[in-house]
C-alpha cells in the first residue's frame, strides 16, 4: 500500500501529501500553505 | 594548570576563526523566511559548505532577531573531520574509537549553568521569539532542526537523545516526529501505555563534537549523556533542569533549553516537512509538545541545521561510518574503511572497503553492515585498490566486478527508515548487498598500469604549458 495520499486544500486548492494511516479517518489536517483546518471529507480532491 | 574550557559552541566558533578562517561566511540581515536555506542551497551547487553566521536575521515573524543565527556547521566533511581532531578519510575509526571511550558526565549547579542565565517559564515562555527558519516551501510553519530531543528511559537513570525536527505551533506548543521504532519512541509509548505524561526536553547550540557524540547510539536502556564528552575530550556537562530539578538533568552549556511535556495520546498535524531524503515527508498525527519553561545564555546564539542538505547528511553520516566499522570489524579483520557518499544522503548507501583475503569475505561484509542501521539500503564492498571516497570508482567495481545474483545479498521485507520514500505504508523495505571485490580463489584480470618510473617523471605542466592546460575541456 501507498505511504502516502494526496488532498487539496478547500482554500488555496493547493495539493499536498498526508500519512496513507489518516485515510478515511477524518482528522483535522493542516493545509502547510494557507493553514486551514480541513478534513478529507472537504478536500475536493483525494487522490492516491 | 589553567583549566580547561568546557566544550562549546562559542569554543568551536573560536577554534574555527583560529585555525580555519576561509571556513567562516558572516551575513547581515538575511531572511529566515526561505532565504537562508535558498542560499545554502546555491552555495552547495557550486561545491561551496562554509559555516554560515547571520546577524539581525529577520525572523518568521518578520521582525529582526536579537539572537544571532548559525548554519551549515556540518556541511563540510572536511571541517567536521577537523572538529573531531581526524581527517575526511579517517573518520570511521576515529567515530568508532571514541564511542568506545565513554565518559562520565558532570553535574554542576544552576547558578553556573550558562544555559540558564535566562530563565522563562509559565506564561512568559514564548517560542515564537527564537529565530527558527522555515527551510522549504511545504514546511507550514518554523522549525526547530538541531535540537537534540531528550528524554528518560521510565524507571531508569539513563537519558536517550535523538535529532529530532520540532514544528512551532505557537508561543506554548510544538509538534515533533519520532522515527517508528527508535529509542524516543519506545519511552514514549511505554510511558502512553502506563498513562503518564512524557518530559522532553530539547536543547540546542553546542560544539560539533557534543552533536557528533550525541548522535552515537547507545545500547537500550543505557545513559547516552556518557557519549559526547568522549568527542570533545572534556566531560558533557549536566545541570538540573528548571522543571523538574535533579529528576531531569540538562546539558548546562547548550545555548538554549526548552522544557516541556507530552500527554499521553495526545497528537496534532505536523508537516510536512523537507527531509533529509531530498523528498517532502508526509503530514503526520505527531507527539505535541506543552512547553514548560525556555532557558538560556544572556547573548544565546540560535544553531540551525537545513535537514535537506550536506548540512544534515554529514552529520548523520559520521556515526554511522563509525558503526558499520564496528559491525564489520567484529568477523572481518580485513576491513579497512568506510564511507556513506552524499549520494545516499550519507544514510542509505554505504560503501566498505576491505583487503581481501579469502572468498566469501566480501559478502560476509555486506551481510554484517546492512542490518547496523534502518537507513542503510544498500551496502557495496571493494577491493583496497578502489577509492570508497571516489564514486565513479566504486560504480567501477561495481561494472567490472560483479556478476548477479551470484554476487549479491538481497533481504525483502525487513524493518527500514520511515522517511524513505519507497518504504512501505508499514516501513518495510528491501535491502541489497553488492560483493564488488575481485575473485582471488580463480585467475582474474589485471588493472591496467603503467611503469612506475615513467609516472615518477612525468609532469604535466612541463609538458603542456599552463595556460593550455586549463583551456581544455574537463568532460
Amino acid at each position: 500500500m501507498p505511504k502516502v495520499f494526496w488532498v487539496r486544500c478547500p482554500a488555496c486548492q493547493r495539493d499536498y501529501y498526508v500519512d496513507t494511516k489518516l485515510k478515511g479517518t477524518d482528522r483535522p489536517l493542516l493545509c502547510p500553505f494557507c493553514k486551514t483546518t480541513f478534513r478529507e471529507s472537504e478536500s475536493p480532491r483525494v487522490r492516491t | 594548570m589553567p583549566e580547561t574550557r568546557p566544550a562549546d559552541l562559542r569554543t568551536f566558533i573560536e577554534g574555527l576563526r583560529r585555525e580555519r578562517p576561509d571556513d567562516i561566511l558572516e551575513l547581515e540581515g538575511i531572511d529566515l523566511r526561505y532565504q537562508l536555506s535558498a542560499l545554502q542551497w546555491k552555495l552547495e551547487t557550486q561545491g561551496l559548505f562554509p559555516f554560515i553566521i547571520v546577524h539581525n536575521a529577520i525572523t518568521a515573524q518578520g521582525e529582526r532577531s536579537k539572537f544571532p543565527v548559525v548554519t551549515n556547521m556540518f556541511a563540510s566533511r572536511a571541517r567536521c573531520a577537523w572538529a573531531l581532531g581526524s581527517t575526511p578519510e579517517r573518520v570511521s575509526f576515529t567515530y568508532a574509537e571514541k564511542v568506545r571511550k565513554r565518559l562520565e558526565p558532570e553535574v554542576i549547579p544552576n547558578e553556573k549553568a550558562p544555559c540558564q542565565e535566562v530563565v522563562k517559564q509559565g506564561k512568559d515562555v514564548n517560542l515564537l521569539e527564537l529565530p527558527a527558519p522555515i527551510h522549504h516551501e511545504w514546511d507550514p510553519a518554523p522549525y526547530l532542526t538541531a535540537g537534540f530531543c531528550t528524554m528518560k528511559w521510565p524507571d531508569l537513570e539513563a537519558y536517550n537523545d535523538g535529532l529530532h525536527r520540532a514544528m512551532i505551533r505557537d508561543r506554548y506548543t510544538m509538534a515533533t516526529f519520532l522515527s517508528f521504532a527508535k529509542h524516543n519512541w519506545y519511552i514514549l509509548e511505554e510511558n502512553n501505555r502506563r498513562k503518564v505524561p512524557t518530559p522532553v526536553v530539547f536543547w540546542l547550540g553546542h560544539h560539533a563534537g557534543v552533536y557528533f557524540g550525541a548522535q552515537a547510539r547507545a545500547a537500550s536502556y543505557h545513559d547516552e549523556y556518557t557519549l559526547p564528552g568522549a568527542f570533545t575530550g572534556t566531560p558533557f556537562r549536566l545541570t538540573p533542569s528548571v522543571t523538574w530539578g535533579e529528576k531531569f538533568l540538562v546539558p548546562a552549556d547548550a545555548e538554549f533549553v526548552i522544557e516541556g511535556e507530552i500527554l499521553p495520546g495526545e497528537e496534532v498535524p505536523e508537516g510536512p516537512f523537507g527531509e533529509y531524503t531530498r523528498y517532502y515527508g508526509e503530514q503526520r498525527y505527531s507527539p505535541l509538545i506543552h512547553v514548560k519553561a525556555i532557558t538560556h545564555r544572556k547573548d544565546a546564539i540560535f544553531q540551525d541545521i537545513l535537514v535537506s542538505h550536506a548540512d544534515n547528511h554529514v552529520m548523520g553520516g559520521f556515526p554511522l561510518e563509525g558503526r558499520v566499522y564496528e559491525s564489520v570489524r567484529a568477523n572481518v579483520a580485513s576491513v579497512r574503511n568506510v564511507h556513506l557518499p552524499l549520494s545516499g544522503c550519507c544514510r542509505f548507501l554505504c560503501y566498505v572497503q576491505i583487503s581481501k583475503q579469502t572468498e566469501g569475505e566480501g559478502k560476509l561484509a555486506a551481510a554484517l553492515a546492512l542490518p547496523t542501521d534502518s537507513r542503510i539500503k544498500y551496502v557495496v564492498v571493494v577491493d583496497d585498490d578502489v577509492d570508497i571516497f571516489n564514486e565513479a570508482e566504486v560504480l567501477w567495481a561495481v561494472a567490472t566486478r560483479t556478476k548477479f545474483p551470484d554476487d549479491a545479498i538481497i533481504i525483502t521485507d525487513v524493518i527500514g527508515e520511515g522517511l524513505d520514500p519507497m518504504g512501505t505504508d508499514t516501513g518495510l523495505v528491501t535491502k541489497v548487498g553488492i560483493d564488488a571485490t575481485r575473485p582471488i580463489a580463480t585467475a582474474f584480470a589485471e588493472k591496467v598500469s603503467f611503469p612506475r618510473e615513467v609516472l615518477a617523471e612525468l609532469h604535466l605542466d612541463r609538458l603542456v604549458p599552463r595556460h593550455i592546460l586549463e583551456r581544455l575541456p574537463r568532460s
